[in-house]
């Protein structure tokens, strides 16, 4: 927290080892939740990019209120959630499979971290958005609900029915043997 | 374990672990860069401070700096007249003027943080400008308010 302090004041004095830092040390977070709820790497790479592009763009402006962790991860569940609007929904979902590129950790695990993964996004694109987002951001990235709130401007009682419901419909969804 | 009994852990589990590729980075990186130098150059650009607010900042500083100043050494007079008791003697700064300053600097991050502490270094740039640090207070007072 106090290390983002200082990276955003570095930054804000056009610091580019400040914005490298920074890169590097929420990239893959960042890369993680756009595919999670793209289920497409390659346009998850590109939202990602933009989101990275624009903040670099805020130079001298820049003010953090929260977390920089959950700014920058608000950013790109906008971006996805534009993207989204715009997209019909025929057109999503065809190549999730390739979206994982892990650590390698061999080749067993990754093909089942591979299909887990995929899995999940396949459950996750059946929640409206604003409910997969939320179980994302408090499940993966460990956000809270507070902070959640505060990145995307609505109330905490909202969130945490988002939350409940979204999940409530994956485990209805599972059980009902939707999946395989 | 059963994923129905335990969503939120099957949630969890299947979190992806993606790393970006280093052409990614490069990519990102590099247009990332181009956009900061654009903002810093359109920054530096536009911004022409017209004299009258310029000086009138710097006469507001001033009188605020004397008042602090003054303040200070005032309470540091005071605190040494024997009906205080003085408590155990520590050599936290070298100087009356020092430790004025540490004070202020630590109002000012409680006040606001960072962004006010660069406010203040900019406020105090912007009057003490490049003048020596010998310089003695009697004579910048009498340099900054012109009398």
């Amino acid at each position: 927290m106090i290390e983002d302090k200082i990276l955003v004041w570095r930054f804000n004095r056009g610091s580019k080892d400040a914005f490298r830092r920074i890169y590097e040390k929420y990239k893959d977070a960042l890369l993680g939740l756009a595919v999670t709820m793209l289920r497409d790497r390659s346009l998850a790479e590109d939202i990602v990019h933009d989101v990275f592009v624009s903040f670099a763009g805020t130079a001298g402006t820049f003010h953090l209120s929260g977390t920089l962790k959950g700014y920058l991860l608000t950013c790109v569940g906008n971006r996805v959630r534009d993207y989204n609007r715009l997209k019909t929904e025929s057109d999503i979902g065809l190549n999730f499979v390739d979206t994982i590129s892990s650590n390698s950790n061999g080749p067993m695990e990754d093909a089942i971290s591979r299909e887990e993964s995929g899995q999940l996004q396949e459950l996750l694109a059946r929640l409206p958005y604003e409910q997969s987002e939320v179980i994302v951001l408090h499940l993966h990235h460990r956000m809270r609900f507070g902070q959640i709130a505060k990145a995307l401007s609505v109330s905490i009682n909202t969130v945490q029915s988002r939350y409940r419901y979204g999940l409530e419909k994956l485990r209805s969804i599972m059980s009902n043997g939707v999946t395989k | 374990m059963r994923p129905e009994e335990d969503i939120e852990n099957f949630v969890r589990v299947r979190k992806p672990r993606v790393t970006t590729s280093e052409q990614m980075d490069n990519r990102t990186l590099h247009d990332s860069f181009a956009a900061m130098e654009q903002t810093i150059q359109v920054k530096s650009t536009k911004y022409k401070p017209s004299v009258l607010r310029n000086r009138r900042i710097r006469l507001v500083a001033a009188a605020a700096a004397a008042i602090i100043v003054a303040i200070g050494l005032f309470l540091g007079r005071y605190r040494h007249t024997p009906e205080i008791p003085t408590t155990e003697h520590r050599e936290a700064a070298q100087s009356e003027t020092i430790l004025i300053s540490m004070i202020s600097m630590r109002m000012t991050y409680q006040r606001g943080g960072f962004d006010a502490l660069d406010q203040q270094f900019r406020d105090t740039l912007d009057v003490l400008g490049p003048r020596s640090s010998g310089a003695s207070m009697k004579d910048l007072l009498r340099e900054i308010n012109g009398s």
